[in-house]
């Protein structure tokens, strides 16, 4: 092959020196621009496609985290459940409750096209005494495969004790218990079957929302859905926003908080007056939505029950140590004082139709977490099982109430 | 997109000289597209400030004429645009008349108008509700005025209980994603273009079929928004019941409906909307027949009110201007005062205020 000299190339011939030179350095600019574009969107492709990658393994080791906790050792179904759960975690919007989970087939989890997560025991086709059970992600079986929710759980009690009944888990995660009201409330419009008993089971979301936002009577994320609506409003779709909600602006987000959150030490610090005033705000609310539910049910025909959920957030958090339950993220300190504050006032509340379960859970090993909230199929059993106790004789699942009274439930017996 | 929005070009046909009228445009085109998110009822106009038209912190609009004290009665109005009075200054929407009402008849009552843009019934409980939970002092009435939005919500969508531009705010809401991916692609500006070419497409295709709904399809969607808004009344009903106000429901007028002789305007305004949504018309007029024939005591259906007026009235096909308001209030006086709701002295049977 033969060389030739760069010089040889960049020879012009007399005389065409002032035609050709511009020419070729528009040419050369040209060429040199593209270059240059070519490898800024390369880079940011490349930038784009590391930080998805990055933000994608935290998801990923975070779930991984989740399946080699204890409550999952030896469990067949564990690492279906966490691999459908991922798939099964989009939501969609829904008119006035905000979100609801997409339908989803798996054989872990299962949701139907309203939104519904399957209840296993549970007879619906028929005329059979109905219960519909409203709460956040705890009452939905975060962390547990269809048959190990605490509805599913209550429908297959009612089974054993000879009763066909239909259970509805309208459990969704994060909601809060003005939520749930609204989806009674819709709920009860579109249905011909009206239900025999309504129950709501509710605690942790409810007594976070005045932690996480200011807003009165809002729902969770409530500042982060209201920013997404109002700068599309303001943009009017045209405009650059979106980017801010790109891999690469939300991993450069990411390592900002991490920085500032170690320089602040992480907590919010909250005085014992705030989180008391806070725990005041959840009561009142809660007092409000309970009243409101119960209007619902003597003009719809219906029994409710009130059930506030056990959480590590309590006092009796402070046994768990990192050392004792690895598994269980140690995170927001700060909020336990509300916690504290709020399960404080709701454990000396009495009301016929309200059950503090906030300390059922106090004397069970730390397996029965999956984190601050989230309970094990085992956990949800016995919790199931405690609410079954609540309303025996209500639907013919409990022959005699004494029985209930004979296991020390005759304050929560009503005939 | 929203509906609701002002028209292009002031009509001065309805406002006949009014010295305020194009400050008042001026200010509803700034108001009007000022939107903040709101839990559960999704949307409420911004806070605003201006000479013929105010909006407080929580997103209402200012009532003329309204004593709100510890005590006095109390009257809560709910509705779409046209109950907060879109195309009228703060004291000429429906709300402030019926203030000046009872001011004029001796009666100084406090009205809260929680009337909301392009709001549908389902909307209206939930925020009835919402302020029932957080009010201390409970109202003494509770009014709804609507129509309009109920009526074309199932022109929008085919949810049996949804609000109204339930596409764009679901494709907000659902565009992100706590999780990493490359769905905010879906935001971006070539997308949108794409988009909106594909909607012109699809509409250019809609308008020019001749029938875009049959009949079948009118009479099915009047029947879901008739059929929702009476479980709507059911729950109002029953929360007065519970917190001891009264309730009264008034159906309100369209150009669509009724037999008003209309002017070249009216005309004009009436062909715009058919324009931009084929069908619409037959699906007003098949819903509002389900609603004339409706006789539930706290029901009064007042699409017939214009049927022999031959002024210019609508803005638009469903928004009055002042003059029409005034007649729209003077309705709801009658039917209040016919109920004893007018106060004190005025009423045979004497006051169900007290």
């Amino acid at each position: 092959m033969e060389l030739q000299s760069p010089a040889a190339t960049k020879a012009t011939p007399p005389g065409a020196t002032s035609a050709l030179t511009p020419r070729m350095g528009v040419k050369a600019f040209l060429k040199r621009l593209s270059v240059a574009v070519t490898l800024t969107l390369v880079l940011l492709g490349l930038g784009e496609g590391a930080s998805y990658l990055v933000l994608k393994s935290q998801e990923t080791r975070k779930t991984t985290a989740k399946i080699d906790s204890p409550i999952y050792r030896g469990q067949s179904w564990a690492a279906t459940y966490w691999q459908e759960l991922e798939s099964a975690e989009k939501v969609q919007y829904q008119p006035f409750v905000v979100w609801r989970r997409a339908p989803f087939t798996g054989s872990a989890i299962n949701i139907d096209a309203e939104g519904v997560r399957r209840t296993t025991h549970s007879y619906c086709d028929g005329n059979a005494y109905t219960i519909w059970m409203f709460g956040n992600s705890v009452l939905w079986g975060s962390g547990d495969p269809d048959w190990g929710t605490i509805p599913s759980y209550l429908a297959a009690k009612y089974e054993n004790a000879g009763r066909k009944v239909c259970v509805k888990n309208y459990g969704e995660k994060n909601w809060v218990s003005t939520q749930e009201l609204l989806e009674l409330m819709l709920q009860l419009k579109q249905a011909q079957r009206k239900p025999d008993l309504v129950i709501f089971y509710d605690g942790i979301t409810d007594t976070w929302l005045p932690f996480q936002s200011a807003g009165p009577d809002v729902h969770g994320n409530f500042n982060q859905i209201k920013s997404i609506f109002e700068q599309a409003e303001m943009s009017k779709s045209m405009g650059f926003e979106y980017l801010l909600r790109s891999n690469t602006v939300r991993f450069l987000k990411l390592v900002s908080q991490r920085i500032q959150a170690q320089g602040k030490g992480g907590a919010r610090p909250l005085t014992e007056t705030q989180a008391s005033a806070m725990a005041s705000t959840v009561v009142t609310n809660y007092f409000h939505n309970m009243e409101l539910v119960e209007v619902l049910g003597q003009h719809y025909g219906f029994r409710c029950a009130f059930f506030w959920e056990p959480t590590l957030l309590t006092g009796w958090s402070t046994l768990v140590s990192p050392q004792v339950a690895p598994w269980i993220p140690q995170q927001e300190p700060g909020s336990r004082p509300v916690f504290a504050a709020t399960y404080k006032l709701m454990r000396n509340f009495h009301r016929k139709d309200f059950y503090y379960f906030g300390d059922l859970l106090n004397d069970s090993p730390a397996t029965v977490w999956l984190d601050n909230g989230h309970t094990s199929p085992d956990a949800n059993r016995s919790l199931a099982e405690k609410m079954f106790q609540t309303f025996a004789g209500a639907a013919g699942g409990v022959k005699d109430a004494a029985i209930a009274r004979a296991r020390g439930l005759s304050e929560l017996y009503e005939p | 997109m929203w509906r609701a929005a002002p028209p292009e070009e002031l009509p001065t046909a309805v406002y006949k000289g009014d010295a305020w009228a194009p400050s008042s445009w001026r200010e509803w085109n700034a108001a009007a597209n000022k939107l903040q998110y709101r839990s559960y009822v999704v949307w409420r106009k911004a806070a605003f400030s201006g000479v013929t038209i105010n909006i407080d912190q929580d997103g209402l609009r200012r009532t003329y004429y309204s004593s709100c004290g510890q005590t006095g009665h109390t009257i809560w109005m709910f509705g779409d645009s046209a109950l907060w009075g879109a195309g009228s200054p703060d004291w000429a929407t429906i709300p402030s008349l019926l203030a000046k009402q009872y001011r004029d008849t001796g009666n100084e009552v406090c009205v809260v108008n929680f009337g909301e843009k392009a709001w549908v019934s389902t909307q209206e409980t939930i925020q009835l509700l919402l302020a029932l939970k957080a009010a201390e002092k409970k109202p003494d009435l509770v009014l709804f005025y609507d129509g309009v939005s109920d009526a074309f919500l199932p022109y929008q969508t085919s949810l049996p209980d949804a609000h109204e531009n339930l596409a764009h705010i679901k494709r907000l809401f659902e565009g992100f994603s706590k999780q990493p991916g490359f769905q905010f692609l879906q935001e971006s500006n070539t997308y949108a273009l794409l988009r909106r070419m594909r909607a012109h497409l699809e509409t250019t295709e809609k308008s020019r079929a001749d029938s875009p709904l049959s009949a079948e399809q009118v009479a099915a969607m009047a029947r879901i928004t008739y059929e929702n808004y009476l479980k709507n009344m059911e729950i109002v009903e029953l929360l007065g019941r519970h917190y001891g106000f009264s309730c009264f429901f008034f159906w309100q007028p369209t150009l669509f409906a009724g037999h008003k002789p209309m002017t070249g305007h009216e005309r004009h305004a009436q062909r715009l909307e058919e324009q931009g949504h084929p069908g619409v018309g037959e699906l007003m007029r098949v819903t509002y027949d389900l609603f004339r024939a409706i006789r539930q005591p706290d029901f009064f259906y007042l699409a017939d009110i214009f049927n022999r007026d031959e002024e210019n009235r609508f803005l638009d096909f469903s928004h009055v201007g002042p003059a029409g308001n005034q007649l729209v209030e003077r309705r709801m006086f009658e039917v209040l005062e016919r109920h004893g709701y007018a106060g004190t002295s005025h009423s045979n049977q004497g006051s169900n205020f007290e």
